[in-house]
């Protein structure tokens, strides 16, 4: 994984730690070579260059993944859809101008999981060029996870892959983990603190990758439907949920959510944090 | 809504993740909180009761705020002459009680530039006879992956100083001051931090009503306190903090040398110990000794001809030793208490070196009361 992971967790002794630790390991690289879609592998790579020529049958798990990606595409009504990473052939976040209306509108036949033909256990991407992507899934799933792991140890431990946060149990003596949450603009500044007992914390942002066109600020997360961003959104959004996976997809659909975010978590009486 | 949350947390339940309970507090943004601090020198001396309000806040996704608003109310009596009249040099005391207020009110403004921060910030106190305005920036940079913050920073203070009972009488002082400053996570349990800060006052530096009284035989010598027009100094701060996973606690170990161009050299060591004893409460004992040095001008009997010359005992050669208790207690996930007390005692003998002779005994107890409030 590509980004900063740390696991706390209390222990007499240092070698059943690190035993612990090594086995969290090995499961976050076990994912990583499930579903990389940089990995040529990898059952992400195998459906993808299949499209528009068969269908691909899926091992239990990633079965598993792709009906709770169906569900997030249909319970946000079409704003949670892990096809839109053919996007990035027309975004280039680490540029400095944005695309024009017609390439983002040419990535549009690619994109949408009502185009896809998911038939436990076969997926089947009926257009070339298509893409699925668990980019929005993986490290939530990777971090729960291993807080799983944990928890089957009886271990007290918190979690963070990138920012996607668990908490498996409070400290000893029932303390709450003190969670800093980044500000969009400032990585050392904090926009907020979280005491967190248990649960997961994630966190969706356009801070990362965006680009900043007179004044106005086009974040990498899009809207399957348009291939744009929201406009008036939020900067960042974090959610508490009772496992990452799912604070991590109420996070990204809040992002596009636009100025209905706030409105749109309270109203499903989730814990969230949102810095405009 | 709450229908695709639960739609979602079914769909998740159904693949290989633990689904944990949802326990957090509050998201805390801005702290808000109230002290009241009380100061009492002993034998009917000066006593200070002192409320503060401050609020932190951010104001702008890359802007913070900070305000602090104090009174002060002074009242008892000061040392304001000194005098060998009955053989050895006896400190007295003014014969009227005073009763003063001192209102100060601070704000600091930091923009955030990426990791990196730079504050601006003022001050004003008044009392009756005094007015303190000073500006302030400093400027924060992160390095090492964060494990390294070097900050810069300067400041101008100007003081106009008038006199009770002389309303034509103005005086000015101007002090400029600069700082450096690195702090360093040297491991995840220990994080050492050392400022070094420069000042060059230039200006009024007299108390216009302190004086020296000295019998030469039958010749009587009145002396008002008179101090060099300059007052250059360096401080030089180091601060280490050390937590203890074993008992949960944080040790900190902090040591100040001083010195100016008075001749006043001084070194502070403070020990400290945060403990959690429950969820709720929380201790700090700490320890302090100060030493210093006299200022090259002090003195209990007229000077000669030198021209500056002070009895001010804030400028003798003398050693204090501060014990403190500090409890708090947090309440909910909001409200933080916290109560103190310590005890400030003086002795010339406790220099390190040797003291000030004829320097009194001086003891002064505090208690602070206080409350934040996260939201």
């Amino acid at each position: 994984m590509s980004c900063r992971n740390e696991i706390q967790l209390f222990s007499d002794s240092s070698e059943t730690a690190q035993a612990a630790f090594e086995e969290t390991v090995e499961e976050v690289q076990r994912i990583e070579l499930l579903w990389s879609r940089y990995r040529p592998d990898s059952i992400v790579t195998c459906i993808n260059e299949s499209a528009g020529r068969k269908p691909v049958v899926v091992d239990e798990e990633t079965a598993g993944l792709l009906d709770y990606a169906a569900t997030a595409w249909r319970e946000s009504d079409g704003l949670f859809d892990i096809t839109s990473g053919v996007f990035r052939r027309a975004w280039n976040f680490s540029s400095d101008h944005i695309p024009t209306k017609e390439t983002v509108n040419a990535c549009l036949p690619l994109v949408g999981w009502d185009k896809v033909v998911w038939q436990r256990p076969e997926i089947y991407l009926p257009v070339s060029g298509m893409e699925i992507d668990f980019g929005g899934l993986g490290k939530e799933y990777a971090a729960d996870r291993v807080a799983s792991l944990l928890v089957e140890h009886g271990w007290i431990a918190l979690i963070n892959l990138g920012g996607d946060i668990v908490a498996s149990a409070p400290r000893p003596g029932d303390e709450p983990w003190q969670i800093g949450i980044r500000n969009p603009d400032a990585a050392s500044r904090l926009s907020g603190h979280l005491p967190l007992y248990s649960g997961a914390l994630a966190t969706s942002g356009d801070y990362e990758r965006c680009i900043e066109v007179n004044g106005q600020r086009y974040g990498h997360i899009l809207n399957p439907r348009s291939g744009w961003p929201a406009a008036d959104g939020p900067a960042s959004v974090s959610v508490i949920a009772q496992n990452c996976l799912l604070a991590g997809t109420l996070a990204t659909v809040a992002m596009l959510k636009g100025v209905e975010a706030k409105r749109w978590l309270d109203s499903m009486g989730t814990v969230n944090h949102l810095v405009w | 809504m709450r229908s695709a949350l639960h739609a979602l947390a079914a769909a998740a339940a159904a693949l290989p993740l633990v689904s944990l309970p949802v326990r957090a507090g509050q998201i805390e943004e801005a702290k808000t909180g109230l002290n009241l601090f009380s100061y009492q020198e002993r034998d009917g001396r000066i006593g200070v009761l002192s409320p503060t309000a401050w609020v932190q806040a951010p104001v702008a996704r890359d802007l913070d705020f900070e305000a602090r608003v104090t009174f002060d109310s002074v009242a008892g009596a000061s040392p304001q002459y000194v005098s060998n009249e009955g053989g050895p040099v006896v400190h007295t005391l003014s014969s009227a009680s005073i009763r003063e207020w001192r209102k100060e009110g601070m704000f600091k403004a930091t923009r955030w530039l990426g990791d990196d921060s730079l504050s601006l910030g003022a001050d004003v106190s008044s009392e009756h006879d005094y007015l303190s305005q000073t500006l302030s920036t400093d400027a924060k940079f992160e390095f090492l992956n964060k494990n390294v913050t070097w900050a810069i920073g300067a400041s101008v203070t100007g003081d106009a100083i008038s006199f009770t009972g002389f309303p034509d009488i103005h005086q000015r002082r101007v002090t400029r001051g600069v700082f450096t400053g690195i702090t360093q996570i040297l491991s995840p349990t220990d994080i050492l931090q050392s400022n070094l800060a420069f000042t060059n006052g230039r200006g009024y530096f007299d108390d216009h009503y302190e004086y020296t009284v000295s019998f030469l035989g039958r010749r009587v010598f009145l002396d008002r306190d008179r101090r060099p027009d300059a007052r250059h100094s360096l401080s030089w701060l180091t601060r280490w903090k050390h937590y203890v996973p074993a008992l949960g606690a944080a040790l900190g170990l902090d040591y100040r040398y001083y010195q100016d161009s008075w001749g006043i050299r001084s070194h502070m060591s403070e020990l400290s110990w945060h403990q959690p004893l429950s969820t709720t409460w929380s201790a700090r004992p700490v320890v302090r000794y100060y030493t210093q040095s006299a200022a090259s001008f002090y003195s209990t009997t007229v000077a000669s001809s030198s021209g500056v010359s002070s009895s001010d005992t804030r400028l003798a050669a003398f050693g204090t030793l501060t014990l403190a208790f500090n409890l708090s207690a947090r309440l909910g996930d909001r409200d933080t208490f916290e109560i103190g007390a310590g005890r400030y005692v003086q002795r010339s003998s406790w220099r390190f070196g040797s003291g000030s002779p004829d320097l009194p005994r001086f003891d002064a107890s505090y208690a602070m009361l206080g409350w934040t409030r996260t939201f």
